[in-house]
């Protein structure tokens, strides 16, 4: 667990700060980067908060002072759009400084909309189009695979990404490979673009369909710290791991909570004022 | 060219481990050497070019230098999502081969017919388009590819093309193949061809030479171009003709136009390809040459028609 020796002191997170309470920054940061940019999404990066949070405190191997470290944990956000999270948690954890997460967006800002590596120190592959990152993920898995490399692939993946073939490409592929060294994660919020899941292009059983391309698959509730760090923890032997995460779109502020108007909309006047209120008191 | 393609990846994995070579399922029978000798640096994607084009992208950024290999359309259409962003915006050190560009599957139908393949890669910010014309540009193409540290298109026919009688082989440069007459007063035309028409090329500058004062090239690489090769190709021509099995937009032709736009050179260009068209027929690749007007014959006759109008 952590980098190298220490994940939270390594990743510059102070050793008093749990990992609720970085996911609670990771909220915040995330509200007030949507306030800033006035650009969508913001619901979809609160839905994956906990998850990050428990990445970046409890599992990655990662040194913010040598972003390219080879033995790294190799992290991929494919759901590129919720890419505030992972700039506040790359923020925090001491890849570049806080005070640079409200320029997302902005005029000549490095921080795009979709998450990119050009210039960003701690991100290793830009996306937005989805289906793309974890099929990369794949190839750096493999590529630990064949010359025998220590470091684990960790992927984040949408349930409305799933949608896309390309996805279970990759799946037949991984396990074809025997990449247990690959692990994705399902924001299995049940919510996409324009509804519910089951209403667009029913999943049936996202698990059910995981399992049956061979992977090992793990269900938690994708808020529960403790759920999340056995399952992220867990190392596949040969099957690649899949750790579907049961979330809620939106999660922490009420209101925003399975809406799917906060997929678009940005957070101004009382809907921000009482958004941050409500995250600041948890 | 694709027996020159694997010996050519082969020598590669014997100097660097790191050389790979996936394929979409494809290459049964031209994949003995690697699968054979190489066989830990061989990986059966299966049939998934978007997840082999991205899974490219994941190795190479590891280090690797990795062939993708696929048959017409299929790893460039297909995948094209997954070479803009993952490969090429990454720089990632992916080499895309296509086997049978233009009609090299002219039998199978539109589906197989690669005629829009240059002018996507060429598109592509960052992309080295190669277009070799026989074995022996090819087996120095892929040195050449191995050399480049980010994305290279290779597009190659099926096979059993003839030999191309160069010149010169320097496979960065417009290549001449047939040289014109030192002292002539005939209106000189420079012929340039890629790839698969390269042969029908040489084949037509000889039938020309009554009428006009003919020269005529290869030209494997079309990005980047070889820009003082073909302004000096222009600059001292009446006349230059491209002929590719492409369409005639994007390709050898617009490439060689831009050039001349770019350089304010007056040079007339005619292009010969495919007229912004998809095949409406099937046939053998000489057959489809000949019935689209780009083999010898139709090279010819375009040519004689056109000197025949403008000196009535």
């Amino acid at each position: 667990m952590g980098i190298r020796e220490c994940t939270v002191e390594k990743l510059g997170v102070k050793k008093t700060m749990t990992s609720k309470e970085l996911a609670n920054r990771l909220r915040v940061h995330t509200v007030e980067m949507a306030h800033y940019s006035k650009e969508s999404h913001v619901a979809s990066a609160l839905s994956i908060c906990d998850i990050v949070a428990v990445l970046y405190h409890d599992v990655l191997r990662k040194d913010p002072m040598d972003a390219k470290w080879e033995e790294r944990d190799r992290f991929i956000l494919s759901k590129g759009h919720a890419c505030s999270t992972v700039y506040a948690a790359l923020a925090e954890t001491g890849f570049f400084s806080v005070d640079e997460l409200n320029t997302q967006c902005q005029d000549g800002s490095r921080l795009s909309g979709h998450i990119t590596y050009k210039n960003v120190p701690g991100v290793e592959l830009s996306t937005g189009s989805l289906g793309h990152g974890c099929c990369v993920a794949a190839g750096m898995a493999l590529n630990a695979k064949l010359k025998g490399k220590k470091y684990r692939t960790f992927v984040l993946v949408g349930d409305g990404e799933c949608d896309e073939g390309s996805v279970w490409e990759m799946a037949l592929f991984a396990h074809q490979y025997k990449l247990g060294n690959l692990t994705v994660v399902v924001d299995h919020n049940k919510m996409q673009a324009m509804g519910f899941c089951k209403d667009i292009a029913d999943h049936v059983n996202l698990a059910d369909k995981w399992q049956a391309f061979g992977w090992e698959v793990i269900e938690v509730d994708g808020h529960d710290h403790g759920q999340l760090s056995m399952a992220l923890n867990k190392r596949g032997t040969e099957k690649p791991v899949c750790v579907v995460a049961h979330t809620i779109k939106g999660k922490g502020v009420t209101f925003m909570e399975n809406n799917l108007l906060w997929h678009y909309r940005d957070p101004q006047g009382e809907d921000y004022e009482n958004a941050l209120r409500e995250l600041r008191a948890q | 060219m694709k027996k020159a393609l694997i010996n050519a990846v082969c020598n590669l994995m014997d100097e660097n481990e790191n050389v790979y070579m996936f394929t979409a399922d494809l290459g049964y029978g031209v994949m003995n050497n690697i699968i054979e000798n190489y066989s830990e640096k061989f990986v059966n994607m299966g049939i998934c070019e978007q997840n082999m084009a991205s899974t490219a992208a994941g190795m190479a950024m590891e280090g690797n230098i990795v062939f993708m290999y696929s048959i017409g359309n299929f790893p460039t259409l297909r995948c094209l999502e997954q070479i803009r962003n993952d490969i090429a915006y990454h720089c990632a050190n992916v080499k895309i081969v296509a086997v049978g560009g233009g009609f090299a599957y002219g039998n199978l139908g539109m589906s197989h017919h690669a005629t829009e393949d240059i002018a996507v890669m060429r598109a592509i910010p960052g992309m080295t388009v190669f277009s070799p014309a026989d074995s022996s540009e090819v087996t120095a193409v892929v040195k050449e590819a191995a050399k480049i540290d980010g994305p290279v298109y290779i597009r190659l026919g099926r096979g059993g093309e003839p030999d191309v009688a160069h010149i010169s082989l320097d496979i960065n440069k417009v290549m001449r193949i047939a040289e014109r007459e030192s002292d002539s007063m005939k209106p000189s035309i420079a012929l340039l061809g890629t790839g698969t028409v390269v042969a029908d090329v040489a084949d037509a500058s000889k039938q020309l030479k009554e009428t006009y004062n003919v020269s005529a090239y290869s030209i494997p690489k079309l990005k980047p171009i070889d820009m003082d090769g073909v302004l000096e190709i222009c600059k001292s021509n009446d006349c230059v003709v491209t002929v590719e099995e492409h369409n005639i937009v994007g390709g050898l032709g617009s490439a060689i136009a831009e050039v001349i736009a770019d350089n304010k050179v007056g040079t007339r260009l005619i292009r010969i390809g495919m007229n912004d068209q998809f095949t409406q027929v099937v046939g053998s690749p000489d057959y489809l040459r000949h019935y689209y007007g780009l083999d010898c014959a139709g090279i010819v006759e375009k040519l004689h028609k056109i000197y025949e109008v403008e000196n009535d």
